[in-house]
């Protein structure tokens, strides 16, 4: 990488991988990604916001960025380099791990889970919920989705999280 | 030996138990009729005896009926790629069969050109041979011809029959070359489809036993084990990458689609 930093956003898209802001000394809005054929470093426009503790999710040829810096969502244009703000506001100014399903996103920040769909004016609240576990944070890792379940890392843990029954459980851990 | 467990409610052998107290109970065939009525503000469910030692909670029951689900999904999975393997198997014998009779066919076609081209070069040839026997024996009966010019004039017409043997040598390897060549291209062009039809099979692949290879990747900080989780048998195991990587705090990975791990960020304290 060209800049160093902590908690970046990781997304690979169509034979590259986006990291977008981290931590140094401040919230980074500095992107960039690698081309995993050529192995080179490109810049990626700067985010409008600096964030850490992103986890992109990418929905339909876009990324949507949510972190530790602002509450509020940008969405990323892989086509054409380009973010929008949008007026979509997540509960919390705090690092978020996100993933989607079946064209919802969900957000998953401190003890709260938002579900959210495109609309018209970018992504509008679908639920909103409280949740009976542990305060979230950034996910380090590239969710998976196993029939219909999501599984996401937290350091040594596994998490699995039902969007039937909006719940979340922990399913294993290693020391 | 194997164990034998009995109805709680008679002494016939049991076959499945029910969970709807804190104990559970197990049932013959003929008694969770009884089981149920005895106890009719309870949830009643009857579940295989097989899975008896293994249930110790409502959880375990839910876990159980959970990878019951999974293993029946993946068992219709494996059922339909069997029987699109057989469909394969059977479209690709049809093929290798048609492909045969048109070989075979072409190959009846071509011998029996190469009969009739050597029958008729035969033909050909006794008649180059008499004709030349004849020209032979006239200039041999020339009486005024003398020793030298006999010898020139044989010599001259067994030179003409040489050349000519020698083309027709080069004419018939021609057209075996020609004709194996024929049969290459039909045996490739045979293969060609029904490997088509394997690969096509093969890459048909359901997206749950697709997805039920996919693994989740995780470490500690500061340490060299990598934990793969597999979300199909719910367990984690550790790999040591090797002594010298140490994953810094506060980094990130993500899983590619080659197959490789990029790890970016982070910092350490040395």
């Amino acid at each position: 990488m060209r800049l160093n930093r902590r908690r970046p956003g990781l997304v690979e898209h169509q034979g590259s991988v986006y990291v977008f802001g981290g931590y140094r000394e401040d919230y980074m809005k500095e992107s960039e990604r690698i081309s995993l054929d050529q192995k080179t470093w490109s810049d990626v426009e700067d985010m409008i916001i600096g964030r850490s503790g992103v986890t992109p999710v990418v929905l339909e040829d876009k990324a949507y960025l949510a972190g530790d810096g602002s509450s509020l969502v940008e969405e990323y244009d892989f086509s054409t380099d380009s973010y929008h703000l949008l007026s979509f506001k997540l509960p919390f100014n705090s690092w978020v791990t996100a993933f989607s399903l079946a064209s919802t996103l969900y957000f998953l920040q401190r003890n709260v889970l938002v579900q959210a769909r495109k609309g018209a004016s970018g992504l509008e609240k679908a639920n909103q919920k409280t949740l009976d576990s542990k305060n979230w944070w950034y996910c380090q890792a590239s969710p998976v989705t196993y029939l219909g379940k999501v599984y996401f890392p937290r350091y040594n843990e596994i998490w699995q999280f039902d969007p039937e029954s909006l719940s979340l459980v922990k399913v294993n851990e290693f020391s | 030996m194997e164990a034998r467990f009995y109805c709680d409610l008679c002494v016939d052998p049991a076959t499945s138990f029910c969970f709807c107290r804190s104990t559970k109970t197990k049932l013959c065939e003929g008694c969770f009729s009884k089981h149920s009525a005895k106890l009719p503000s309870s949830t009643h469910s009857r579940f295989p005896l097989a899975a008896f030692k293994f249930v110790e909670s409502l959880s375990d029951l839910e876990t159980f009926k959970a990878r019951g689900e999974t293993v029946s999904k993946l068992a219709s999975h494996l059922d339909l790629t069997e029987s699109r393997l057989l469909q394969c198997l059977d479209q690709a014998q049809t093929a290798i069969d048609e492909e045969e009779v048109q070989l075979l066919t072409q190959v009846k076609l071509r011998m029996q050109a190469a009969r009739q081209l050597v029958t008729d070069t035969g033909k050909k040839f006794a008649v180059e041979i008499r004709a030349l026997k004849d020209q032979i024996q006239q200039t041999a009966n020339v009486k005024d011809l003398d020793k030298q010019q006999l010898a020139q004039a044989l010599v001259k017409d067994v030179e003409k029959g040489v050349r000519w043997l020698e083309g027709l040598k080069v004419q018939m390897e021609f057209r075996d070359q020609a004709l194996m060549d024929s049969e290459f291209e039909l045996y490739h062009l045979s293969m060609e489809s029904v490997l088509e039809c394997l690969s096509h099979s093969i890459h048909e692949e359901p997206e749950e036993v697709k997805s039920a290879s996919s693994r989740l990747y995780t470490f500690n900080p500061y340490t060299p084990a990598l934990g793969i989780f597999s979300p199909v048998e719910q367990s984690i195991c550790l790999h040591n990458i090797n002594s010298e990587f140490e994953l810094f705090d506060l980094s990130s990975w993500v899983y590619l689609t080659s197959g490789q791990l990029l790890i970016a960020g982070g910092y350490s304290e040395k």
